[in-house]
């Protein structure tokens, strides 16, 4: 029971990281804030769904499994952000002052 | 059917068609190509939602992967390149548009029908395999390599030919460079895409290795081992970490025909041990079975990273002989 209130409310923060990164993909005005907002969804809230998962997970074998998968997704957006905003800044797009 | 799987449901069947229009009616292409991608991402999840996971699996890896990149590179491809002529926007005429949009609002309306009033088996064929005890407990698996083996044939058989066809093709006059050189990038300038790549590669063995052997009890098995593996094939040679191989060496042409090959070595041994193709000795079974996936995966990687990337053609003899 315990579990599965733990799980809801990481599976619900995470959820608002997704929010919050959706949002600032919409929302931010250049290419370098957005990719700020979509790395924090990528990390943070994949790190806390994949959490309240892995407590409902079988086994520790499969909770283990989720963690690489996260580790993995980690690595792959890390560096996607950073080869875009080398693009970007290669391309000539300003970083937006106000 | 509860009430949050329905709302699920209708989320998804909502995304996805919105995805799919928005990557037709885009005049943009790259956002066509974003929503293409996107598009096969929510068709993996309505296959998880059929209960369907080795075809999400395989849909994930190459219809959001694959055929992602093969249009990403093209896309950047044509934009680059001087020597390619710009596609000429033709609008056919309201008749033809008017036909094609009835037909297809048709096709689509029988299709809906005939899911909705055939009547669904509650368990579909698995509960068939499961009667015939087969060594081989994912049932998917069991059928596809076992009891309808000779349609996994054709199929692998049809894989090869694409490949065969794709090799030889070369433009007839005027062949431009942009056109006829494989999709590679080569190296990049800075560290990270190598470093990234290179440790991607043991990772992606190691995956591909794991969806094999699972293949026999839960989802995976030899297509979506393959498609993992030619992702990273792809990757190393985009970034120019592989080199290209060429089809003149026996080593490509080996590792592109070795799936099929094996294939049709086991319909022999049936053959020659019980009189019945594709009949495999029961106590010999799941070891046979692995041991033909097992070659089938790396050839559906060097089969289907063949198809992305392009491997180079050669030229016709008679236009090297033209000395031009």
């Amino acid at each position: 029971m315990v579990i599965d209130v733990l799980s809801g409310a990481l599976l619900v923060a995470g959820c608002f990281f997704f929010l919050a990164g959706t949002v600032g993909l919409l929302r931010f005005p250049d290419v370098y804030c957005r990719l700020h907002a979509l790395t924090k969804a990528d990390n943070l809230g994949l790190q806390l769904v994949v959490l309240g998962l892995a407590l409902q997970a079988d086994s520790l074998y499969a909770a283990a499994k989720l963690l690489v998968i996260w580790l993995l997704a980690l690595l792959a957006s890390a560096t996607i952000a950073h080869l875009v905003s080398r693009l970007a800044l290669r391309e000539g797009y300003r970083p937006w002052t106000r | 059917m509860d009430a949050v799987g329905a709302v699920v449901d209708l989320l998804l069947v909502a995304m996805t068609l919105s995805a799919a229009v928005a990557a037709v009616v885009s005049r943009d292409v790259f956002r066509g190509v974003v929503f293409f991608i996107v598009f096969g991402a929510l068709m993996a999840l309505i296959w998880l939602r059929l209960s369907a996971p080795n075809v999400a699996l395989a849909e994930a890896a190459v219809g959001a992967g694959l055929t992602g990149v093969l249009m990403l590179e093209t896309l950047g491809r044509i934009q680059r390149a001087s020597d390619v002529e710009p596609v000429r926007e033709s609008r056919p005429r309201p008749v033809v548009l008017a036909g094609a949009a009835l037909a297809v609002a048709g096709l689509s309306a029988l299709a809906a029908l005939s899911v909705l009033l055939v009547e669904r088996a509650p368990q579909g064929l698995a509960g068939l395999v499961a009667q015939q005890e087969h060594p081989i407990e994912n049932p998917v698996t069991a059928v596809l390599l076992d009891f309808r083996g000779y349609d996994t044939l054709l199929e692998v058989g049809v894989l090869l030919l694409a490949v065969i066809a794709t090799m030889g093709l070369y433009p007839r006059d005027h062949p431009s460079p942009t056109a006829t050189a494989p999709l590679t990038r080569g190296p990049e300038r800075g560290l990270l895409l190598g470093w990234f790549v290179r440790l991607l590669f043991p990772v992606g063995v190691l995956v591909s290795g794991y969806l094999w052997w699972q293949g026999a009890a839960a989802p995976g098995g030899a297509f979506q081992a393959g498609t993992v593996l030619a992702s990273v094939l792809v990757l190393m040679l985009v970034t120019g970490i592989l080199g290209l191989p060429s089809p003149r060496r026996a080593a490509t042409r080996l590792a592109l025909a070795a799936g099929l090959s094996a294939f049709l070595a086991a319909a022999l041994l049936g053959l020659g041990l019980l009189g019945v193709p594709l009949a495999y000795p029961p106590a010999l079974a799941k070891a046979l079975i692995l041991a033909v996936e097992a070659v089938l995966t790396l050839s559906i990687a060097a089969c289907l990273a063949a198809l992305v990337i392009g491997v180079p053609p050669t030229p016709p003899r008679h236009a090297a002989d033209d000395g031009s």
